[in-house]
């Protein structure tokens, strides 16, 4: 579901399968740890694996954003193709994260 | 303890094993054939049967199918075989027993298996005593939410007041709605129409739905435009509820008496604007993020308008469907937003909503939904609508001669809000020709100061022609302003097309005693330095008339 990447000042989450609330804890536990980290300077989510998301994710996302924007870090969302960028284009999330 | 029926028809039998139970700590029952075993199971169930099989009056088969059927909970049958028994054994089992021991009994392994049995019970006991506590959760959580339900119904009812302008199916996924429709009229018969989708669904989603309703009927109903409202849902929103949280909405306005079609369209699906032939003259895609994302500072409430030629009376719909059913799997993939415009342009018009619906659930099958879903549909008819769909701002400009609103301001927003620039940026963001925005701004500035100083302030100009007048006046000034607390000014701005020419309507009315304007005007025509704002207005207006006893007036401004 969740797989971590770490190298040269970034950190990468590959998210896979279905992205909702059901991945909450997880997602949360997966970032935690990489914000305390003063190695981390920017956070990447790697959406390539990711077929669905829902709007609760959209609201991780933006509790994701608070808390890296308070650790001084950045998160960009990478891969998002298909419906996964037209969910993110509908809310216009181009606003509050770089989506490569 | 455990209590234990021994059931045997030999008497040395039942007394070893009696022994053996009170040694373990159990307590025992006895009865000597199958019938008094079901007699004494039905007097008080045991938590568990040693059964014999071979007994007279009723074997041990037919009491342990007699109980097993009748016992709510589980009790565990251990028939006595004979040793070598295979048959007896499986025949025991079929018919619902749980183990068995053979004859003559190895202590030990009865022992055992008891032990065992013991633990199962227990298990069982906790697993009864929390179901019971979930059930009766799951009742109170159940009546809870009825209650809720019931206060959120309520409170959606007045939607009706709209009447058949509105109609609109909502198919939420629990008890509560996360997709509402709301609609209403300002007093000047404009149709406003929400169709919100609060993350995620049921009660938490439907809890954040509360304050939207009473804002959205409060502010529509007192004529403020679409781009206020919005913008004070965002911070409402945004001030309730957690971060991550947020609300997609779309709110849409339809002034029928200027054809005028005004949207605010955030993190929703497109919506449609289609004729009765089912051509689609525009689509309002999601221009902004949700709302209760941004700051009051970051929101933007800019809108997208549309308008039609009063020449034509045809009858233009628009549809707003929320992402539950635009995302909706089925089969063949999701539903898409082409889906939906196929359906409109190819549906008869009063058909549509309805052919959504079927098409959504044939596509959705028996799939799990995940999300709440609705259609709404607006009707725009009575009046004349032109074919000419324009957006952004390049609209803002063709519209120029099409709108109005209807600020209300208290004496809060006096003191901290410098008027005559918000004013003129909702004026200009409606769109005026630039060229006149120097005059506009110079009237409203005249007439607002007017309505403060001496509307409310009751403040005398002549003061200014004094020594050190022109201080004084403005200390009295903050000291008044800083004390009023009842104060209210009403600002209303319509722009109406003129032959030639857009007029523009600019009526102010403060909660003043009203002040004598003709004293002003005559200090304005002898040149003195000060209380020119009367004769500058007047210069500057086509007509400006004052309605006794002076707190209100209404100006207007031809731009050629």
């Amino acid at each position: 579901m969740l797989k971590t990447n770490l190298s040269e000042g970034s950190a990468t989450i590959t998210l896979s399968g279905r992205f909702d609330f059901n991945m909450n804890k997880a997602f949360r536990d997966a970032y935690e740890s990489l914000l305390e980290s003063n190695e981390v300077k920017t956070l990447d989510l790697n959406f390539s694996k990711v077929e669905y998301m829902d709007s609760s994710a959209l609201g991780m996302l933006l509790v994701l954003r608070e808390k890296a924007n308070e650790a001084n870090k950045q998160v960009r969302l990478l891969n998002c193709k298909g419906v996964i960028r037209q969910v993110l284009d509908v809310a216009h999330f181009d606003r509050f994260f770089k989506i490569v | 303890m455990l209590d234990i029926l021994i059931v045997d028809d030999i008497e040395t039998n039942r007394i070893i094993l009696k022994r053996l139970l009170a040694k373990l700590g159990y307590h025992a029952k006895e009865a000597t054939n199958g019938q008094e075993a079901v007699d004494a199971f039905r007097a008080e169930p045991p938590d568990l049967i040693i059964m014999d099989v071979m007994m007279p009056v009723m074997d041990g088969y037919e009491a342990t199918r007699i109980i097993k059927a009748e016992s709510e909970k589980w009790i565990p049958v251990i028939f006595l075989t004979a040793l070598d028994q295979v048959e007896q054994y499986l025949k025991g089992l079929e018919i619902g027993g749980d183990d068995f021991i053979s004859k003559p009994f190895n202590f030990a392994i009865l022992t055992a298996k008891l032990q065992v049995f013991a633990r199962a019970i227990e298990m069982q006991k906790q697993i009864l005593e929390k179901n019971a506590a979930l059930a009766l959760m799951q009742a109170r959580s159940d009546h809870e939410m009825q209650m809720g339900k019931y206060v959120l119904d309520r409170l959606l009812e007045r939607s009706s007041r709209a009447g058949e302008m509105v109609s609109s199916w909502v198919q939420p996924l629990s008890i509560f709605s996360g997709d509402i429709v709301l609609s209403t009229t300002s007093p000047e018969g404009v149709l406003y129409t929400l169709h919100a989708d609060s993350q995620g669904h049921g009660l938490s989603a439907a809890l954040a739905i509360i304050p939207v309703i009473e804002l959205f009927y409060t502010m529509c109903e007192k004529g403020f435009g679409v781009g206020t409202i919005v913008k004070e849902m965002n911070w409402k929103i945004r001030e309730l509820m957690p971060v991550g949280y947020f609300m997609a909405g779309t709110l849409v306005s339809v002034d029928l008496s200027q054809g005028l079609v005004s949207v605010w369209n955030g993190g929703n699906p497109a919506a449609l604007l289609a004729d009765n032939s089912g051509r689609i003259h525009n689509v309002f895609d999601s221009r902004h993020p949700p709302l209760g994302i941004l700051s009051d500072k970051e929101f933007d409430s800019t809108l997208e308008f549309w308008s039609r030629d009063r020449r034509e009376d045809t009858v233009y719909r628009i549809y707003l469907v929320s992402d539950g059913i635009v995302d909706a799997e089925g089969l063949s993939g999701y539903f898409g937003m082409d889906r939906i415009v196929e359906i409109v342009s190819s549906t008869d018009p009063d058909e549509r909503v309805q052919k959504i619906r079927e098409a959504i659930a044939e596509h959705c099958s028996d799939r799990e939904r995940r999300d709440d879903m609705s259609v709404v549909e607006v009707t725009c008819s009575g009046s004349e609508m032109l074919s000419v769909p324009v957006s952004g701002t390049s609209m803002a400009q063709q519209a120029s001669s099409l709108w109005g609103f209807r600020i209300s301001i208290s004496a809060s927003q006096i003191k901290r809000l410098d008027l005559t620039p918000v004013i003129m940026g909702i004026i200009n963001s409606l769109g005026v020709d630039q060229r006149h925005n120097g005059h506009i701004f110079l009237i409203l500035s005249e007439l607002i100061n007017n309505a403060i100083d001496h509307g409310l302030l009751e403040l005398d100009s002549s003061e200014k022609q004094n020594p050190h007048g022109l201080e004084r006046y403005f200390e009295m000034r903050a000291q008044r302003l800083a004390s009023i607390e009842d104060a209210k000014i009403e600002i209303d701005v319509k722009s109406r097309p003129e032959l030639n020419r857009d007029r523009l309507l600019i009526r102010i009315r403060d909660s003043g005693k009203g002040f004598d304007h003709s004293r002003y005007a005559a200090l304005g025509e002898n040149e003195t330095p000060h209380g020119r704002g009367i004769a500058l207005i007047r210069s500057l207006c086509s007509m400006v008339e004052y309605i006794p006893p002076g707190n209100e007036v209404t100006v207007a401004y031809d731009m050629n």
